[in-house]
């Protein structure tokens, strides 16, 4: 990756000691012009610097994640979720609340970046554990809060791409596996993404009472 | 075979009877008080049966009405399992939980109550006994005592709480009313039709004060306390819990990795163990002692404990552990040990899936792969361990293996729902 066109990225979690380990892990791949230690330090740093992406803990004080998504209000920054936390509630709710990805926080600085760059580019990031809560949650067996009954179902195709993933396929072999493109893997994990977040018509309505559409 | 067989399920069947089944009120999947959805979730009945079994049984001198009312005294309400770790995220104000939207459950209580009505009207219609024409405001009152019942409940934000108990009240109050007001509405009549007139007023007297005791009732059953009582009880609990844990886990494992911390791949594995066991504790993964889950977890942390080899599990779906499952997690955790064994990759994944009717397992490493063909005859696991095992339970095994690319090992075992019910 050239020079000028590297990644922005700002880092929000209330651990010290990860942020550094984070920074130090990722900085040579792209620019980490930020950080943030709880959702009002968070949302500060994003509004102030307007970042490509931001790795996001689910758990912060003020809120967690959800709540600096809700509150920078910025649609063109990509969050992408790390965390320690697998409450698979809290991970759903905060892919539901915008971010386009989860990794844990053992994942390795190289897969990092890689999923760094992914959700900059505006793919869906989902790591085997994020793909097994999802089939959980389609499924109903975990419990997502204020989910409506007509949540969308999966179509037996993305299923396929959700279970390969959750066995530990990259996009490249789940391809293969399925004789389709790396490109229609990604259509098909983003449009998983695309039910999870807009399945919900509560959301949907305030969403659109908050702008004053209706 | 056979014989061996049925012993090996009684064994597992005797093990799993330890605990005694309970029925709870169940709030989640409630329309009144969650006595039809527990019934129907202890007996495993559907929940439609069980409510319709009471609306018929109401029919008869409202003993289906009167059952609800009694159970819902009884039965204790099921507590939500939170975990530790998300209770105290929750109080430090890590995490926004949305409340859940109790809407259609409204719906319900209105169209139950609005049900009960339109029944005591045909009641009235057809019954001519005493009991028969006052169904109406029987039911009424039935309703009124209802409302003023659900106000105990939790999760109800307080105005309703006050709404209801005021229309509950006012209800109970209007029909005694309306029956006071209907007794002596003409005046001037005899004495003896003044006498009888007296006496059914007396009746109604005694009725009203049964009335006002089950208003309270509940309260007398369960004495409630206040929420901060249980509020400061739970931190004090949380408090005790938390720093006992921690000093039974993470502290000796922080100990022991000073001790022993000139070598590396001891103290990562040690962090590694400590960080899953953890995470267990905090988020509540492990859900229960005798499922597929936790059997797979308890494998998968023994072979990472002695093999120096992470293990990474997703798993969908859960079930309780039946001779089945159990071939299954033996075989899995072959396929596990061979990987970690022969395929020299540092990392396998496993990823189980299981519904009521399948369970299956994928075992996947990035190694060096092998040739089937290759496999010594001598080399017991991949057949005998893996193969003749799940052949015997009925399951078959899929190897793909390519030499340089790595290895998957898919496990797919059907479950007998029949075999699987006396658990």
């Amino acid at each position: 990756m050239a020079e000028e066109s590297r990644y922005r990225v700002v880092i929000v979690d209330d651990h010290a000691m990860l942020r550094t380990g984070v920074r130090h892990e990722i900085s040579s791949a792209v620019d980490v012009v930020g950080e943030g230690e709880d959702v009002a330090t968070g949302v500060a740093a994003i509004q102030q610097l307007h970042p490509d992406v931001v790795l996001l803990d689910v758990h912060l004080p003020g809120g967690g994640g959800v709540e600096v998504m809700k509150q920078a209000g910025l649609s063109e920054v990509k969050y992408l979720a790390l965390s320690v936390s697998d409450a698979a509630e809290d991970v759903i709710s905060t892919i539901r609340a915008g971010a386009r990805g989860y990794v844990t926080k053992s994942i390795s600085g190289t897969e990092l970046v890689d999923a760094i760059c992914r959700v900059a580019e505006g793919d869906a990031v989902f790591s085997p554990r994020l793909a097994g809560f999802v089939l959980d949650a389609f499924s109903g067996s975990i419990e997502v809060t204020s989910v409506d009954e007509d949540l969308d179902r999966l179509s037996s195709r993305e299923q396929e791409v959700m279970r390969l993933i959750a066995r530990g396929y990259s996009y490249r072999e789940v391809a293969r596996e399925l004789f389709i493109s790396v490109k229609t893997v990604e259509t098909h994990v983003s449009s998983v993404l695309r039910k999870l977040q807009l399945s919900n018509r509560h959301q949907l309505t305030r969403w659109a009472a908050d702008r004053k559409l209706v | 075979m056979e014989s061996g067989d049925s012993c090996h399920a009684e064994g597992v069947s005797e093990s799993l009877s330890v605990k005694v089944p309970r029925a709870f009120r169940r709030f989640d999947r409630a329309l009144v008080a969650g006595v039809a959805a527990g019934l129907a979730a202890h007996s495993r009945y559907t929940v439609w049966a069980v409510r319709v079994a009471f609306v018929l049984a109401s029919f008869w001198k409202f003993s289906g009405a009167v059952a609800y009312a009694v159970l819902w005294l009884v039965l204790p309400r099921q507590e939500k399992q939170v975990p530790i770790g998300l209770v105290a995220a929750e109080r430090q104000g890590l995490r926004t939980v949305m409340p859940k939207t109790r809407w259609p459950q409204v719906a319900g209580w209105v169209g139950s109550c609005l049900i009960g009505v339109g029944i005591a009207f045909v009641i009235r219609l057809y019954d001519t006994s005493a009991i028969g024409q006052n169904a109406v405001g029987i039911s009424l009152v039935g309703i009124g005592v209802g409302l003023v019942w659900l106000t105990r409940e939790t999760g109800w934000p307080r105005w309703g709480k006050a709404v209801m108990s005021v229309l509950g009240v006012l209800m109970v109050w209007a029909v005694g009313t309306f029956v006071q007001a209907d007794i002596w509405s003409t005046v001037g009549i005899d004495m003896d039709e003044q006498m009888e007139r007296l006496l059914f007023s007396f009746f109604i007297a005694g009725t009203s004060m049964v009335v006002c005791l089950a208003l309270i009732l509940p309260w007398i059953v369960h004495p409630a306390r206040s929420e901060e009582d249980k509020q400061a009880e739970l931190i004090a609990q949380t408090r005790a819990d938390m720093a006992a844990h921690l000093h039974d886990s993470v502290l000796q494992t922080l100990a022991v990795i000073q001790k022993r911390s000139t070598d590396p791949k001891a103290v990562s594995q040690l962090a590694r163990s400590q960080e899953k066991e953890l995470r267990e504790w905090l988020y509540g993964e492990h859900v229960d002692d005798e499922s597929a889950t936790s059997a797979l977890k308890d494998v998968i942390a023994e072979l990472e404990a002695t093999h120096q080899v992470a293990v990474e599990l997703v798993t969908v779906g859960d079930h309780e552990m039946t001779v089945e499952i159990d071939a299954v997690v033996r075989a899995a955790r072959e396929a596990i040990l061979n990987a970690a064994k022969h395929s020299g990759a540092d990392k396998i994944d496993v990823y189980a899936e299981i519904s009521t009717q399948r369970a299956e397992a994928y075992i996947r490493d990035r190694g060096c792969g092998f040739e089937m063909d290759d496999v010594d005859q001598d080399r017991l696991g991949i057949r005998r361990s893996i193969i003749d095992r799940m052949a015997r339970y009925g399951g078959k095994v899929d190897v793909r293996s390519t030499v340089g690319e790595g290895t998957e090992i898919h496990l797919s075992m059907p479950l007998d729902e029949e075999g699987t019910g006396h658990g």
